[in-house]
């Protein structure tokens, strides 16, 4: 039951924080491709929105991402290397799509209070800092 | 080699992307290049430096982003 309500507690949050060690195991394995998948912080650790986590998720399927989850776990199971790789590359691609959607929405947007308030997500995704206004 | 200090963005610059991105005066595919191109935490030079996205450039001085420049508008700097 906790290990259900971790899960929750994890998708009800805007990113998941992976710990500069994490980070670093990943870019050992996998190259900078891993930075695509969020922003680095100065501390070294990388912070990845939870939507691009879902949708790459769904968007593998259940063989290739327990593949991916097996690789990611294990330091020896090279064969399963694509797998993992396949998660980020689709994490980074999740994020580069919702960046589109987003300008788009911007760009149509009659009301330029709303418009500003797009414009605030689309500051945050680019540079990876909230603003003042 | 410094890496950038995005927080340190001036407020004018900002306004004057979203203004611009507003406008379409630069393609959305440039805005994913600098996207990605922030995620890779790149390394810049001590001194003046210009980064050339297409329809836009960014330039800065050390760790400090200053401003965005028009496709048109001369680079100054060491180009990266």
């Amino acid at each position: 039951m906790l290990a259900f309500v971790q899960f929750l507690e994890e998708l009800s949050t805007d990113h998941v924080t992976l710990t500069p060690a994490e980070v670093q195991r990943m870019r050992a394995r996998l190259g900078d491709k891993t930075l695509q998948m969020g922003h680095l912080e100065e501390d070294g650790s990388l912070s990845i929105p939870v939507d691009s986590i879902v949708a790459a998720v769904q968007s593998l399927g259940s063989q290739r991402l327990n593949e991916a989850l097996e690789n990611l776990k294990s330091e020896q199971m090279v064969s399963m290397l694509e797998s993992a790789e396949a998660l980020v590359e689709r994490i980074a691609e999740a994020q580069r799509r919702k960046l589109g959607r987003m300008i788009d929405e911007f760009q149509a947007e009659p009301d330029g209070a709303k418009a500003h308030r797009q414009w605030k997500e689309i500051e945050k995704t680019v540079f990876g800092v909230e603003y003042p206004d | 080699m410094p890496n950038i200090k995005w927080h340190s963005l001036p407020l004018g610059v900002r306004e004057h992307l979203e203004e611009r991105l507003r406008l379409r005066q630069l393609s959305k595919a440039d805005l994913l290049k600098l996207m990605e191109w922030i995620r890779t935490n790149p390394e810049v030079p001590d001194g003046a430096w210009c980064k050339d996205f297409g329809t836009f450039k960014l330039v800065g001085h050390g760790a400090l982003p200053s401003s965005f420049l028009e496709k048109d508008q001369p680079c100054f700097g060491v180009r990266i």
